[in-house]
């Protein structure tokens, strides 16, 4: 179930990158940029009166006890934004995916340990196959202006 | 220089992922999506102004282009979901599968207006691979 749901978040990336693209090019990336979180901010509004009926008291009973850094997630989404569109613009597709996702793996089992306290050798096994799959899938492309990355 | 510059844009989303699932569990799903995306916005004005970026008009746009940042609420929502139940490494892999699996079958049929790019053998054993490799990070 929650791998499924993961598996649509990346097509739901790819959607967005796409539309976000055309946006980006008739207003330039940091004006797509805002009327993206704009809009999602105000569809996250309509999102939570649906499921939940404004039970916002959590939001406003923000207790000392979360750590700073946990709200840099938003933040941060607006740095990478940019970044993609820097590097995508200076090196190769082919490139621009393996990296990123090297960089994602790196950090992601670094972040799992801190997680659950241990480093699975499944993971590493699992990403190696990725990359080597990720390999061979940007070979059996034939274009390579394309833009992947993820949000 | 860049390339470096694209491995730390791959750590930047490992930690994006990570600290919105975090935020998600402690102050709930919904809200979460709100906070995300108001410092998102706050972000990325704070972008516009250090850059000096004119501001163009949105008049004659058609709504489609609007869409996306509707879309992103539960590509965030079902990231936070996953981030709690399988962890970072498997979260981000399965995207990335998503994201492969997705943009080669728009190819395959040349939807949203892109121009048709068929599926082909080397294409599917890198899908393969990738998949025996999300297998292994579940069962090993």
């Amino acid at each position: 179930m929650f791998i499924a749901l993961a598996l649509i978040a990346g097509s739901l990336v790819i959607i967005c990158i796409s539309i976000n693209g055309q946006l980006a090019a008739k207003v330039g990336l940091i004006q797509a940029g805002i009327i993206n979180y704009f809009i999602g901010l105000i569809s996250s509004i309509v999102y939570i009166y649906i499921v939940s009926r404004f039970t916002l008291s959590n939001i406003f009973m923000l207790e000392s006890d979360i750590p700073f850094y946990y709200f840099l997630g938003g933040i941060i989404g607006s740095l990478i934004m940019v970044l993609n569109n820097l590097v995508i613009n200076k090196l190769s597709a082919v490139y621009v995916t393996i990296l990123v996702f090297i960089g994602q793996l790196t950090t992601g089992i670094i972040i799992d340990y801190l997680k659950y306290r241990m480093i699975s050798s499944g993971k590493i096994i699992g990403g190696i196959l990725i990359i080597i799959g990720l390999y061979f899938y940007i070979k059996g492309d034939n274009k390579t202006t394309k833009t992947l990355p993820t949000s | 220089m860049y390339k470096l510059l694209a491995t730390f844009d791959g750590v930047l989303i490992a930690l994006m992922v990570a600290f919105n699932g975090l935020l998600a569990s402690h102050i709930g799903n919904e809200q979460s999506l709100m906070v995300i995306h108001f410092l998102g916005l706050i972000g990325t004005i704070i972008l516009l102004l250090g850059t000096r970026t004119k501001i163009q008009s949105l008049s004659g746009l058609p709504v489609y282009l609007f869409i996306a940042g509707a879309l992103g609420i539960f590509n965030v929502l079902f990231n936070n979901i996953c981030f709690s139940a399988l962890g970072a490494t498997l979260t981000l892999s399965l995207n990335l599968i998503g994201q492969l699996i997705s943009s080669m079958l728009i190819d395959h049929f040349g939807l949203l207006g892109l121009v048709v790019n068929k599926i082909n053998q080397t294409k599917l054993i890198g899908v393969a691979i990738m998949i025996i490799g999300i297998i292994s990070m579940i069962i090993i």
